[in-house]
């Protein structure tokens, strides 16, 4: 028995749209251009397996079909950027900050706050800058869908760093006054353990407020992505109704 | 035709075909094959994002209907698309009198 290569087609076209809101459209369409394709091959005068085979071919390659629906390019930009902006600030506080038991740097919060401030403002011109450019509605979803998730993990890095920084801060100043020595005129060098449990402490609220951030963002996403699946869905409800 | 010839006017050539009736993608692909005599024989993936594209920009809109027993998504044209077309293809008109000035043969 041979297979169908149109069938074969739509089943890989479907495993490559996996995840987009408008899968259900672009499936459908590819369908009845290759059918009708088929059909008008037929009678031309090519047998069935030869013009299923020569539809498939003349529509072009599943990749480039898939990407015409737009998306996943536009959202990867997006999230690179973001990605590259979040990496940076974390390369930026590393440096900063040579070793624990150093004594924090005050500018250190503020260096972060704005680089935080500034890859969340770059990515959201980057995202706007895409969604210009293209005009797919699935392109611009994912775009937005981008933009949420890049500025909530650098919102999450953030804050997770700022909490670092503030604990680490009250430790060396507790540190400081309990040797009567003002804070800017020493390397503060705390060794006791209760000092680095306490440092833990801040480090696990730092995490579970990312996590927060970033859950926050999930659901935001979810719920962005469900209500575009709906509206196609009802555009195309729609159309049926009319007919 | 060569392909590279043919994209940057792709849009243009999708919104005159569609300026008369509407139609779904297939279909799009024959009547500018048929228009043309077979010079505008595209591969038929391109038109697709084209189509898209000019539906995101506003140009077209485009509704599902059944075909059979398939489902069929049919493109026309919206007045911001005519407004375009017309736009277009005074510019065309204006771009093929330049080029037809330069290339004539010297009397």
């Amino acid at each position: 028995m041979t297979r169908d290569p149109i069938a074969d087609y739509l089943a890989d076209l479907d495993r490559r749209l996996r995840g987009r809101p408008n899968r259900e459209r672009l499936l459908a369409e590819a369908e009845d251009h290759l059918r009708e394709s088929e059909a008008a091959l037929c009678a031309s005068g090519l047998g069935a397996d030869d013009a299923a085979r020569a539809a498939v071919v003349r529509l072009g390659s599943v990749r480039d079909v898939a990407r015409a629906g737009g998306g996943r390019s536009a959202a990867g930009i997006v999230l690179a950027i973001g990605a590259a902006g979040a990496v940076g600030l974390m390369a930026a506080a590393a440096a900063k900050d040579p070793g624990y038991q150093d004594a924090p740097r005050p500018a250190l919060p503020l260096h972060l706050f704005f680089g935080g401030l500034g890859v969340a403002v770059l990515t959201l011109c980057v995202a706007w800058t895409v969604w210009a450019a293209s005009s797919a509605r699935a392109t611009r979803g994912a775009v937005v869908r981008g933009a949420m998730l890049t500025t909530g993990m650098t919102a999450a890095i953030a804050l997770g760093e700022l909490a670092i920084h503030l604990g680490k801060q009250r430790l060396y100043t507790m540190y400081c006054v309990r040797n009567g020595e003002p804070p800017h005129q020493l390397v503060c060098n705390p060794h006791g353990t209760r000092d680095f449990a306490t440092a833990e402490l801040h480090a696990l609220v730092c995490v579970g407020a990312a996590l927060v951030v970033l859950a926050v963002t999930a659901y935001a996403m979810h719920r962005h992505a469900r209500a575009e699946a709906a509206r196609l869905g009802a555009d195309g409800a729609a159309a049926t109704a009319q007919r | 035709m060569r392909s590279e010839s043919l994209k940057g006017h792709l849009d243009m050539l999708i919104l005159a075909v569609l300026r008369d009736s509407p139609a779904h993608g297939y279909s799009v692909i024959q009547r500018l094959a048929e228009a043309s005599d077979g010079a505008f024989d595209l591969a038929e993936g391109t038109v697709y994002p084209a189509l898209y594209r000019l539906e995101g920009a506003g140009l077209l809109a485009s509704s599902e209907t059944v075909a059979g027993a398939r489902r069929r998504r049919v493109y026309r044209l919206t007045a911001a698309g005519e407004e375009a077309l017309t736009e277009r293809v005074a510019e065309w008109r204006s771009f093929a009198r330049s080029v037809g000035r330069m290339i004539a043969a010297p009397a």
